[in-house]
């Protein structure tokens, strides 16, 4: 956690410090639909502004083993640091708002033609703040973060819950390519190939665990719309990345009670 | 449940096929329709026979007709490389052709339902297809052919392109369909040298000729190419709006696309939908009540 | 089983056999919208006047997008911002026209297309003007709106006490310096974050960004909603970050927001997709 996390740092783009204190008049800006911003009127908060941060990295290489599975420590460290420091970017914006969070956050890599092996990790969202006047940061003292829609946010806080940040945990994982003799061995039989099993489960459990160490440290009582995206980025097919993402919640003192659901077909396509 | 078993009974006989989903086919038998038959109609123009180039045009306007606009050189140089003048023209000769090409096809269509008895197509589909090599122009519609009990069938049946709830929705607003409609819009475009040097970048002087300077090229809106996107634009509309007849043209579909013909870069402007008249006044709906729905996505 | 719409359905047919034109009296209106959102519009007392349409080819400075060769920091290309934000402007005034000679209120459901080619940007819009039903309401505005906004949106947002004021318009070209060869070698090996394309890329979007919300204080707009982003390296030369985005400003016309109290549903329709897991329990 970057120290004095209060104050907004200095390594936000220039011109952002000017867009941002145009926002501070009153005005906001914001990628929600017009839905989203309703849903967001409707849960008690208001928009102030659309916040990102972004990182270009150079993701260096590592040596793999042919026959070995193993993770690439390298690897995840980059992957993971990047995101931080875009999410990171993206809450100092959110904080020079005096946000109280932050909704719709995206969270994407993008490969351009720079160089090879260059991805550019960027975040961003709309940074809200309530309407009540209560502070609804988490307990690092900075805005929450989550890659819920406005719908999903009216929706947690219809049944008594509050997002507590985005929680993520990465695994790059080199998966050992088969010996020959394997290869040979197996032809024209279906069985499992354990060390891929065993490679994918590691690799799964690590990211997992990772994501699960962030929410406790932020005392989540559990973890949301989790989802696991595996990609071979440009690594080539035996090297892949876990990626373990969630939105971090906890239980609300006082909630209200459980609305009423409403079950309904539709007809149309 | 009068309505399934008067629909039941031609569907027994197995005697229709139809390009319908599932759920249209349920919308369909709720309003009373029954489905008789998938219905076509086809049109083959040749293409190449209009593609005559600009020089046979007759420059100033003799042989055009339709909308043309005239842009001449400011610079004054006499060269066989530099463009005296450019122009904007309608291709009315190609207008004709995809017009006649369309209607041909939809007259088929609606023959073929006639003789069914059928008192309208829905779900119309179509297809339009170049085969360069034979330079000829291929329209085809599709459609299901319905029939409707208790009401003698309009001595022309309706066509329309919705289907299924959409089409339903329709009759309970008030509103029914007439016919598809279609209208085009193809402009040439035969670019000035300003326009040119325009379309290779502002400011930049004497392109292509030597040490010659005429001055910088103007920057800002390239004059010629927007004159001949909004004439595209507006000419589909104004040839649409007389097809009306004081009808709506409903779920108007607008596509502009340009490309390089053997003429030079033309513009097509196609504007088509279903002309639907108001049989009744519009029965006001109560306001919708906002909901949330517990899926993802 | 709706038992009126076959009969609606007879006395459609039947009326349509009864005469072969419209009345001679009614005009005739080209609409894009759906049978849901002409429904909508009339619940909310307006109508489709017609479809309109605003169109922009600008050139862009010849040059702007070569490479910035010697050069250490991003450079901005103002030629090709402003020649994005001249296009978007020239369309929309346009699309404004044509409205008004339609005798609408404001446009909805703009769709924009926006191509940037190596020299010229050209936007291309098209929707469909409204009106007041009733020809004695007074029109709010001098001049009309132009949103981006479905009917369904304009109406959610009308029910809210908001109204659309206008399709902002923000914009940010900057190259990014070329890297040196000396550069590349030494973090072949390194995982490093490149602070040029980064500040090049930001650069770009921070000034978009302003320049929009300019648009929207310039229009006295509470806020922005709906933001569509373009943004990336321009397919045609690499170096070059591009970011256009719009959205439309709003403003408070009730005297204040209107919660909208959305009632919770669980449709029982196929295709469901649970990715929502809860880990751990409470």
């Amino acid at each position: 956690m970057a120290p004095g996390a209060n104050e907004p740092a200095d390594d936000l783009p220039k011109d952002a410090h000017h867009r941002l204190e145009e926002l501070e008049h009153g005005l906001f800006t914001s990628d929600l639909s017009v839905n989203e911003f309703l849903l967001v009127k409707d849960a008690g908060f208001h928009p102030l502004g659309f916040v990102m941060g972004s990182s270009i990295y150079h993701i260096g290489l590592q040596t793999r083993k042919w026959s070995q599975s193993q993770e690439l420590d390298k690897l995840t460290s980059a992957m993971y640091s990047a995101r931080e420091l875009a999410v990171t970017r993206m809450e100092e914006e959110a904080m020079e708002l005096g946000a109280d969070g932050v909704v719709g956050v995206r969270l994407d890599v993008n490969y351009y033609e720079f160089g090879a092996d260059t991805a550019e990790f960027i975040a961003m969202g709309t940074a809200i703040k309530a309407e009540d006047g209560r502070s609804y940061r988490n307990a690092e003292g900075k805005p929450f973060t989550s890659d819920l829609s406005g719908q999903a946010f009216w929706t947690l806080r219809r049944v008594g819950h509050l997002p507590l940040g985005l929680v993520m945990g990465t695994c790059v994982y080199h998966i050992a390519h088969r010996g020959i003799g394997q290869t040979m061995g197996s032809v024209g039989k279906n069985l499992e190939l354990p060390n891929y099993t065993q490679a994918l489960y590691d690799a799964r459990e690590l990211a997992m665990t990772r994501m699960q160490d962030e929410a406790n440290r932020l005392g989540a009582s559990g973890i949301v719309e989790v989802k696991l995206i595996e990609k071979s980025h440009m690594w080539g097919s035996h090297t892949i990345e876990f990626l373990a993402l969630g939105t971090a919640v906890t239980k609300e003192e006082g909630a209200p009670p459980l609305p009423q659901i409403q079950s309904t077909i539709s007809l149309d396509n | 449940m009068t309505n399934a078993t008067a629909a039941s009974a031609p569907i027994a006989a197995g005697a229709w096929t139809s390009g319908l989903s599932t759920a249209e086919f349920a919308a369909t038998l709720e309003a009373g329709l029954t489905p008789l038959g998938f219905v076509q109609g086809c049109s083959v123009v040749n293409w190449n026979f209009y593609g005559f180039g600009l020089n046979s045009l007759g420059l100033g306007g003799g042989q055009l007709s339709g909308y043309s606009e005239q842009y001449s050189c400011p610079h004054g140089i006499v060269s066989n490389e530099h463009r005296r003048y450019g122009l904007n023209y309608e291709k009315t000769w190609l207008e004709r052709a995809y017009k006649s090409s369309f209607a041909a096809a939809k007259e088929r269509l609606v023959n073929e339902a006639r003789a069914m008895g059928a008192c309208g197509v829905i779900d119309i589909v179509e297809r339009t297809e170049y085969h360069s090599e034979s330079g000829a122009f291929e329209f085809t519609l599709n459609g299901t052919a319905v029939g409707l009990s208790g009401v003698a069938p309009p001595s022309t049946p309706f066509t329309t392109y919705l289907a299924g709830q959409r089409f339903n929705r329709l009759i309970e607003a008030g509103f029914v369909p007439v016919e598809i409609t279609l209208a085009i819009s193809a402009i040439g475009v035969y670019s000035s040298c300003v326009t040119e040097y325009q379309l290779r970048g502002a400011g930049a002087t004497g392109l292509g000729f030597g040490q010659m300077s005429y001055g910088a090229i103007p920057a800002g809106e390239i004059t010629q190419i927007t004159n001949a996107e909004i004439a595209a634009r507006s000419l589909v509309r104004e040839q649409l709006r007389p097809q009306l007849h004081g009808d709506i043209l409903h779920g108007a579909l607008l596509k502009v696309r340009s490309h390089e013909s053997a003429e030079g870069p033309q513009i097509e402007a196609i504007l088509q939908g279903t002309r639907v008249r108001q049989y009744r006044d519009f029965a006001p709906i109560a306001p919708p009540r906002p909901v949330i729905r517990l899926v993802d996505r | 089983m709706n038992e009126g719409l076959p009969k609606d359905l007879r006395a459609a047919i039947t009326a349509l056999g009864a005469t072969g034109a419209a009345s001679t009296t009614a005009r005739s209106i080209t609409s894009d919208l759906s049978i849901d959102e002409t429904l909508l519009l009339h619940q909310m007392g307006f109508g489709p006047a017609d479809l309109v349409t605003g169109f922009s080819i600008v050139a862009i400075p010849y040059g702007t997008f070569l490479n910035q060769y010697g050069q250490s920091e991003p450079v901005d290309l103002p030629g090709a911002t402003n020649a994005t934000l001249a296009a978007f402007t020239n369309a929309i005034e346009r699309m404004r026209d044509e409205c008004q000679r339609a005798g609408g209120i404001g446009v909805v459901g703009v769709e924009v297309k926006v191509e940037v080619a190596g020299s010229s940007v050209s936007v291309a819009l098209s929707g469909t003007a409204i009106n007041p039903l009733a020809s004695g309401q007074r029109r709010t505005k001098a001049s009309p709106f132009v949103t981006d906004l479905s009917v369904r949106d304009y109406a959610l947002l009308t029910r809210a006490g908001w109204g659309p004021l206008e399709l902002v318009i923000g914009a940010g070209f900057v190259a990014a310096p070329p890297q040196r060869l000396g550069q590349v070698m030494s973090q072949a090996r390194q995982n490093v974050e490149l602070p040029n394309i980064t500040l090049a890329l930001q650069r770009a979007r921070e000034q978009g960004m302003e320049r929009m919300q300019q648009g929207a204080i310039a229009h006295h707009a509470a806020g922005v909603v709906d933001v569509t982003i373009i943004d990336g390296p321009l397919g045609h030369s690499h170096h070059v970050c591009a970011f256009i985005c719009f959205g439309t400003a709003i403003e408070l016309i009730a005297e204040r927001h209107q919660l909208i109290e959305p009632q919770l549903i669980l449709p029982l329709d196929d295709s469901f997709d649970f990715e929502a897991t809860a880990l751990r329990g409470d």
